[in-house]
């Protein structure tokens, strides 16, 4: 493993500090399904999904945040089957190792969602 | 996709459901490819910020930067099997009070993922039977 150590990039006459990059890129992503058997389709550095309940899916990092005061979404693509409306939606970046989501209806229920999208930033 | 999930109860919330861990698949493609850290270095940032929770300092805690980088440099294990990457996984992801203490009933299995069921009518109710 090799580490480059700068400053500032520059690409086009613009120059950016690398802090900017290393605080400002997405550390985590997963699109899931919590209908049915609870399933990842696609993700970047997350280890495992814990189906904690009925709309709770809690996504488990495989490399560590730095800190657990990190910034989240959690977004439906589908509520449930193919329908798309909106819901209540929300989650939080709960350690330096998990996101939890919490997954609503459009009533003050949790559900599980056909599908979901969830990302971290911090 | 993983052919297995593990499903267990928390011995700290026993009012709480069962809960599924599901492996990512990008993540066990690593594993078998043998890219993955020592299960210690995760316990050793763990431990850590546990510590930190139970003394209530989390919401300024921030890791030993050498230790999470250990995360990238601590030399790489051997690849695993599905199997042995689902049993780094519950060493990894589950905690530990699950699965490094003893209790009067298990309290985590190892399934096939077919055996979970797929109506989740009554998913708040389940419960891990032995």
């Amino acid at each position: 493993m090799s580490t480059f150590i700068v400053e500032n990039l520059a690409f086009g006459g613009t120059t950016a500090p690398v802090d900017s990059l290393v605080k400002g890129s997405t550390k985590m992503w997963a699109q899931y399904v919590m209908a049915g058997t609870a399933t990842v389709n696609g993700s970047y550095n997350v280890s495992s999904l814990t189906d904690l309940g009925v709309g709770s899916p809690q996504l488990n990092l495989a490399i560590a945040l730095s800190t657990s005061n990190g910034a989240m979404w959690n977004t439906p693509g589908f509520y449930t089957g193919t329908t798309a409306y909106a819901v209540q939606a929300g989650g939080r970046v709960s350690s330096t190792t998990t996101v939890l989501g919490y997954c609503g209806s459009d009533s003050t229920t949790r559900a599980d969602w056909s599908l979901g999208s969830m990302g971290a930033i911090g | 996709m993983s052919n297995y999930r593990v499903i267990f109860e928390d011995p700290d919330f026993p009012e709480e459901p069962a809960k599924i861990l599901v492996p990512a698949p990008e993540w066990l493609e690593q594993a078998m490819l043998g890219l993955l850290a020592p299960i210690w270095v995760h316990h050793q940032l763990k431990d850590a910020e546990e510590l930190a929770i139970a003394e209530g300092r989390h919401t300024t805690f921030k890791h030993n930067p050498e230790h999470l980088a250990l995360q990238f440099t601590a030399p790489r294990i051997d690849p695993l099997t599905e199997e042995e990457a689902i049993e780094y996984l519950i060493m990894k992801d589950i905690p530990k009070r699950v699965w490094a203490q003893q209790h009067n009933r298990q309290m985590f299995k190892i399934v096939r993922t077919e055996q979970v069921p797929s109506d989740r009518t009554f998913r708040d109710a389940w419960r891990l039977s032995t």
